[in-house]
């Protein structure tokens, strides 16, 4: 809860200064939406949440966190799947959602320029009229802001293809964390000298706040070839993707469900999903008619030789949108399945993903948590929903356990813990199995040099500073000690 | 090893493993990889999986044994890296941040690298990035290295994205009597719904198409780019390997002499083109307009003022002065930080004059 003490302290003073009442949430009812993200079951108290209209007031805000060491977390929708817009306590949050302007569409140079809060899909929208979008897709991609999708490098469904966030900014300008304004990058594909862009995105807003954005925009795809193939077990469906890859062709979206998944989405959906499919695999070719034409026939081929039980293809785009919508709801659909879940994003090397969706499955058996699974097959990058209801004692903390043992097994396989939700609070305790105490002694000294007083996002991301992070183990200490507690 | 700093790396190191490579960043007051220290010792493909469209390398591998290696398998680089027939290495490929004309379809270098070790100012191994194709872990130093010159540290090793390579290739060449109407003819493919693998204006007025993919669609998909532009090509290749070969080799330009690369969009042409009028300079448009390669014999000072008025950055990538930022100093403040961090001692090379 906000502490009766800071109401008169001299940094609530000025904050004051700086932004009107109906701009400056210092009460309860009002904070209390912005108490936790897409991670619900944490929720943390700031001392107040800002919303600027321009730049000027982010970079005004910034300098005066820095000056009274108070941190802050700039914060776009909220839907951090891991944590990475949870407030700070006695920190403040700076709302970006008002600085939503696009600020220029240049479809002759293919790029647009937009403010941190635009909706990712509202910059598809804008430039569609042109015959161009921009690829990152998100599933939350109607409510994520630009600025959060730059501050995780977001993925989606296309990334084999097209790459993340990352790839598609070309130019950003920032306040740093002690107020400095400054420039990465620029308005071309090209760089000259290091690529600041390529280390400011996907930083988690430990190096400070991007107030302009200039993206890059990819010329929308002529046609699109949609298939769906059902399978009588996983590991066929995961055979099919390797198979799909070693004939050359490049899809530019390769999905697995399994059956929960399918079960779950068709009961919200109703995307037609075949049922008794054990697992379901979603591809799809898209380009150049021509150069599509000839690529499909190539994969309904591979398709045909894999044993899939039933192949379905889109025949229009109504259908090519359903197929879609079932597996981009996959997660709100879980909600049926049970009342509360995690969700891992942990990669693997795709020729390992046979061997690690049966030992999820094993884990699964196990522990007797259900564990459903959706995910980019083409990238390995797994989305396990670990289900469970928060209402049983110590549910989640054996849900929790599960999800670490399975990031643990992507890194035995060579992968990552994250592939596009980012580490957050979430996946902090994983870091020093990812990386060595000397590349984490790196990755310090580079928020310091640009940070010295830590005060962007404390506690994300890093471990052993800030906020304590999650453990596999039992409670958070945070939420042991009474100062966070789940919704 | 002399004890006077300027004699220390007259003749360069060659560390036999990375615990010597540790000894001597910790130890040295000056290092400037690639000249004080050569990584003859570390030319190993460390891992390359074909399956999973990676390959871990170490920097001093020959790009053009990774190259033939990949090709073995169907795959390569799509970022279309240059200098391989000049000795170019992984680590020097990477420190210069080169991409080639193909990187139009899919990315340029930094959209290919995956993960990096790096030696650092403080003699310390460092690793950001991963292994696999997708990840979201840590800081992203992989690509903040790509284009530093070793301003941040030595890279020893890398890994990439590698994509099966297409099976066939055509090129359609459309010449114009004005740069004006070649540079809109370069827009008005660049925004289509034509998936091109390269396109460049070259010599002003030509401009250079290539389609890749599956054979049989490379007719048709040609004849729709005539259409788009209304205007049928002057010149089509099938067997198109030594254009590109050259282009990307900048075999069109003298060897001698100073090559920049000046980041820019498509619609800067005509004003880079005025700009460097008079200036002994010749250029080239790569991917799309997004890049200006300059070769010019100019003062690099006097260069650098012309690009400075117009908000420009460019850098020097061959010849003398390899490295050096010319022009707006936009991103100074940022990578100057980062350098700090890495590089508290300054120990390696600054890129701002």
């Amino acid at each position: 809860m906000p502490q009766a003490a800071n109401k008169n302290h001299p940094f609530t003073i000025a904050l004051r200064k700086l932004f009107p009442r109906d701009r400056l949430y210092e009460d309860t009812p009002r904070i209390l939406p912005y108490v936790s993200d897409g991670l619900t079951i944490f929720r943390e108290f700031p001392r107040a949440v800002v919303t600027p209209v321009t730049r000027e007031e982010v970079v005004a805000a910034v300098k005066l966190c820095h000056e009274f060491e108070v941190p802050f977390v700039a914060r776009g929708s909220g839907t951090s799947l891991s944590g990475g817009s949870l407030p700070i306590k006695d920190g403040i949050v700076i709302s970006l959602n008002r600085l939503n302007r696009i600020l220029d569409i240049d479809p002759g140079n293919r790029t647009a320029t937009v403010e941190p809060g635009v909706i990712n899909s509202a910059v598809t929208n804008a430039a569609r009229p042109h015959g161009l979008y921009f690829p990152p897709d998100p599933s939350s991609q109607t409510v994520c802001t630009i600025g959060g999708n730059l501050a995780f490098n977001s993925g989606g469904a296309h990334c084999l293809k097209y790459g993340m966030t990352s790839n598609h900014i070309l130019g950003i300008t920032a306040v740093l964390p002690d107020g400095e304004v400054v420039e990465m990058g620029n308005a071309s594909l090209e760089n000259a000298g290091p690529d600041g862009v390529g280390l400011f995105v996907g930083s988690e807003g430990l190096l400070g706040i991007a107030l302009e954005v200039q993206l890059r925009l990819t010329p929308l795809p002529e046609t699109f070839r949609t298939l769906l193939a059902s399978y009588d077990s996983l590991e066929k469906a995961g055979t099919a993707v390797a198979d799909v890859v070693k004939s050359g062709i490049l899809p530019g979206a390769m999905e697995i469900m399994d059956k929960l998944s399918i079960k779950a989405v068709e009961e919200s959906s109703n995307a037609g999903y075949p049922l008794d499919a054990e697992g379901l695999l979603l591809v799809e070719l898209d380009g150049e008619s021509g150069a599509v034409e000839s690529e499909f026939q190539i994969l309904k081929s591979v398709i045909e030789k894999s044993g899939a039980d039933e192949v379905r293809i889109a025949q229009d785009d109504a259908e090519r949108e359903l197929i879609w919508k079932g597996r981009k709801s996959a997660f709100s659909a879980m909600g049926r399945l049970s009342p509360d879940y995690i969700v891992q994003d942990g990669v693997v090397p795709r020729s390992k993903l046979g061997y690690a969706l049966k030992e999820i499955s094993r884990l699964s058996k196990e522990t007797g948590i259900r564990v459903a699974n959706v995910f980019h097959a083409g990238d390995g990058n797994l989305h396990p929903l670990i289900l469970f209801d928060n209402k049983e004692p110590g549910a989640f903390e054996k849900a929790h356990e599960l999800a670490g043992n399975i990031l643990r097994l992507c890194l035995r396989l060579g992968g990552s813990i994250t592939g596009e939700h980012g580490v957050g609070v979430e996946k902090k305790s994983y870091m020093p199995e990812m990386f060595t105490e000397t590349d984490l002694d790196a990755f310090r000294r580079i928020r310091d040099a640009i940070d010295p007083k830590n005060i962007a996002n404390r506690g994300k991301m890093l471990p052993g500073d800030g906020a304590p992070s999650l453990t596999h183990t039992g409670p958070h200490p945070l939420e042991k000690a009474g100062i966070i507690s789940r919704m | 090893m002399g004890s006077a700093p300027e004699t220390r790396f007259a003749t360069p190191l060659e560390p036999r493993d990375t615990e010597e490579l540790c000894r001597i960043a910790r130890e040295a007051d000056s290092i400037v990889p690639g000249k004080s220290i050569i990584l003859s010792n570390f030319d190993k493909v460390s891992e390359y999986l074909p399956d999973e469209y990676t390959i871990t390398i170490e920097a001093g591998a020959k790009l053009a044994d990774v190259k033939s290696l990949l090709a073995e398998h169907g795959q390569y680089l799509p970022f279309d890296p240059p200098f391989a027939s000049d000795g170019a290495t992984i680590g020097s490929l990477i420190a210069s941040g080169l991409s080639g004309p193909s990187g139009f379809r899919y990315g340029i270098l930094r959209d290919f690298i995956l993960g990096v070790t790096l030696i650092d100012g403080l003699g310390n191994e460092i690793h950001g990035g991963g292994k696999v194709v997708k990840n979201a872990a840590g800081f992203d130093l992989p690509k903040f290295v790509v284009g530093s010159f070793g301003s941040c540290g030595i890279i020893t090793e890398a890994t990439f994205k590698v994509f099966p390579k297409p099976p066939a290739s055509r090129t359609a060449i459309f010449s114009y009597d004005s740069l004006d109407l070649a540079t809109s003819c370069l827009k008005k493919i660049s925004r289509s719904r034509f998936t091109v693998d390269a396109l460049e204006l070259v010599q002003n007025k030509s401009i250079h198409v290539r389609l890749s993919g599956i054979q049989g669609a490379l007719s048709s998909r040609a004849e729709g780019i005539e259409t788009l532009l209304d205007r049928e090509a002057s010149e089509t290749i099938e067997d198109d390997d030594e254009i590109w070969d050259d282009l990307r080799e900048f075999k069109d330009f003298p060897k001698e002499g100073r090559l920049l690369k000046l980041p820019i969009r498509p619609s800067d042409i005509p004003q880079i083109e005025s700009l460097l009028k008079g200036t002994n300079s010749r250029m080239r448009y790569g991917l799309g307009g997004s890049v200006a390669w300059i070769q010019s014999n100019e003062e690099i000072a006097s260069l650098s003022d012309l690009f400075e008025k117009e908000q420009l950055a460019a850098q020097v990538i061959r010849g003398d002065c390899s490295g050096t930022l010319i022009g707006s100093t936009r991103n100074k403040v940022f990578h100057q930080r980062v350098k700090s961090a890495l590089d508290p001692k300054g120990k390696f090379p600054n890129l701002y004059a």
